[in-house]
């Protein structure tokens, strides 16, 4: 069964298959999004890398395995954002993974997000921390710029949008790609300012509906500036 | 007119299709040895050629003829037809009679044969303006037309009122509403207003286009290379775009339901103005071959452009026809169909669906000449998708 076409002020259907609320916001392409910086980004960046995993012991192997508590540690991060033997090959990976391979393009590209993950746990083997350290600080940036560089190419996106169900539809999937911005390690939008950008774009009376390619742009421009990426960056996902 | 038959029949599309994506294979193959061969002569050649310009072909003087021959000069004669256009519509407003009332309708439809010579042109400032959604997003949605018009409260800016701006708006009000409603109306003073603040916004916004370019220009001229960013590959996408979905679906297959299978003639440009929907389209056509040949806006003289380029490069099809004049017979065989059209394009989807679904087909034959073939020759990539992959 069909819903009504949604309009502005009327929840429904968009297109042939965006449903949306009353005010055009597409609920699922916003927890989807907003999940992968929620849970993906967050184990990676802060609990799996984070200092509380990454002093676990590295020196007697877990019973039974060949792999020390440590390197357990760094394997699950790297079980987080896919499940490819080799990244950034692709795998059946449609989150985190799957973002972070065409996000990456405008600062290291993934293949040498590969590579800091292979190096790290090299590192950790050979017991040097100072190298794992170094690329645990490589993996975090990369990461939280890849969210970015989604966000500003889905805010984008809006302008070449022929409908409103594709333009909706990329305006809520760059609202959860914000969301998810705040769950970086030391985020450059933090929570404060990640509500700030969503209210911009979600805060007018009648939601997306209401609002002007200025007011994307102020949204875009703010979070191209934060990571000193380039505003009109489109990558395909 | 030479309406080409084997397209009629399904076995002949298939066909066609397949041997596509053959051809595409020995261009890829032809492409390959090619790259190695002009790597071989650019290397032995590095020492005396440092110019920005690879595989020895120049892309300056291309786009230096579309900015100075096409580009400017269209923005120029858009600007002019929308100020005679805003003119005729304030004339109309504060005297409404059928004398005014017919030359806002003429300027009107002058305005709108030459937006199809301007709407190919999405890149630059005007992507950054979304010119196009203030312009000409149709269907006009009547019931937001008339809702602006009782309440008086309403923001041309927003998302939510790209459908009741530009032409299929002024269309409505000029084309599809009598005279008495803007004389003995109750609504008449709002209805007036309304017509005078949206031929406003257009005229607004192609004037800041206009003006940009004029700084933009040398921006364009000087981004000679082929990554996403370039002026090559942003104007190129946005003219593959155009021609896929905004004339191809906009204008013939959604209103003949070429996907859907269902026809709509309410969903036809000009839909107020039946007689004028066919002409829109060709003149469209006209605009996406001109381009394409690299003629100047006033039709004077031919420059470099996609076609030279494309003819430089030198890809071929199976049967030794460059590319570059493939795409020409294509569109040519597009237009030559869409002429052969009798009647209204209206008339037509309702009582001569086929031809029109077969003008469609056409149209769409050099969808992948342009998009793939093209695109690749060009060493550019399609940026835009049609569907997004979540």
């Amino acid at each position: 069964m069909r819903g009504n076409t949604a309009e502005q002020g009327k929840a429904g259907i968009l297109g042939t298959n965006r449903l949306v609320d009353e005010k055009g916001f597409e609920y699922s392409q916003f927890v989807q999004k907003g999940l992968i910086g929620a849970m993906m980004l967050d184990q990676i960046a802060n609990i799996y890398l984070g200092a509380d995993k990454q002093s676990a012991d590295n020196t007697t192997p877990a019973e039974g395995k060949n792999y020390t508590a440590m390197e357990h540690h760094w394997d699950e991060a790297y079980g987080y954002l896919t499940s490819n033997d080799t990244y950034p090959v692709k795998g059946s990976e449609s989150f985190l993974g799957e973002y972070a391979r065409q996000g990456v393009s405008v600062s290291g590209g993934a293949e040498n997000l590969y590579l800091a993950f292979l190096k790290g746990r090299a590192a950790i083997v050979n017991n040097d921390l100072t190298t794992r350290d170094e690329q645990v600080t490589y993996i975090r940036a990369e990461l939280e710029k890849a969210i970015a560089a989604v966000a500003i190419s889905y805010l984008n996106k809006t302008n070449s949008a022929t409908d409103d169900a594709s333009r909706f539809h990329a305006l809520s999937e760059g609202a959860g790609f914000i969301y998810s911005l705040r769950f970086a390690h030391n985020a450059k939008i933090n929570r404060a300012k990640s509500e700030e950008l969503l209210n911009l774009l979600t805060g007018k009376t009648n939601g997306f509906w209401d609002l002007t390619a200025a007011d994307i742009n102020n949204v875009r421009d703010q979070i191209a500036t934060a990571f000193n990426i380039d505003k009109t960056t489109v990558v395909n996902h | 007119m030479v309406v080409r038959i084997k397209r009629l029949n399904f076995v002949g599309r298939f066909a066609r299709k397949k041997r596509n994506t053959e051809l595409m294979k020995k261009w890829h193959l032809a492409a390959g040895i090619l790259m190695v061969v002009l790597t071989t002569i650019s290397i032995s050649c590095k020492k005396n050629n440092d110019s920005p310009s690879d595989n020895g072909m120049d892309r300056k003087p291309m786009l230096e003829n579309y900015a100075n021959n096409y580009i400017v000069p269209a923005y120029a004669d858009m600007v002019q037809q929308l100020s005679v256009l805003k003119t005729s519509i304030e004339a109309f407003a504060a005297n409404p009679d059928a004398t005014t009332k017919a030359a806002a309708q003429t300027a009107w439809r002058n305005a709108y044969i030459t937006w199809q010579k301007v709407d190919l042109l999405e890149f630059g400032p005007a992507y950054d303006k979304s010119l196009r959604t203030y312009m000409n997003i149709y269907p006009v949605t009547v019931s937001k037309v008339d809702g602006n018009i009782s309440s008086g409260s309403y923001d041309l800016e927003t998302f939510g009122s790209k459908d009741a701006q530009g032409f299929p708006a002024l269309d409505y009000l000029l084309n599809g509403t009598a005279l008495d409603k803007y004389t003995t109306d109750p609504q008449a003073a709002n209805r007036k207003q309304y017509l005078v603040v949206v031929a406003t916004k257009m005229l607004q916004k192609v004037t800041e286009v206009s003006e940009e370019w004029g700084s933009y220009k040398n921006t364009f001229i000087s981004n000679t290379g082929t990554d996403a960013g370039s002026s090559l590959s942003q104007m190129v996408n946005n003219y593959v775009l155009y021609y896929e979905r905004y004339f191809r679906g906009g204008k013939i297959g959604l209103p003949v339901g070429a996907m859907s299978g269902v026809a709509k003639v309410e969903l036809t440009e000009a839909y107020y103005t039946q007689g004028l929907t066919k002409e829109l389209a060709i003149t469209a056509l006209n605009s996406v071959i001109n381009f394409y040949s690299g003629k100047s806006y006033d039709g004077a003289s031919t420059g470099e452009c996609m076609k030279s380029y494309l003819a430089a490069i030198g890809t071929k099809d199976d049967n030794g026809m460059l590319m570059a004049d493939l795409v020409t017979q294509e569109l040519n065989d597009a237009l030559a169909n869409i002429q052969s059209l009798n009647g209204t394009l209206q008339d037509n989807i309702q009582n001569n669906r086929t031809a029109v679904l077969n003008t469609y087909e056409q149209i769409q034959e050099v969808v992948p000449l342009l998009k793939v073939d093209m695109v690749s020759a060009f060493s550019i990539s399609i940026t835009y998708t049609d569907n997004d992959g979540d």
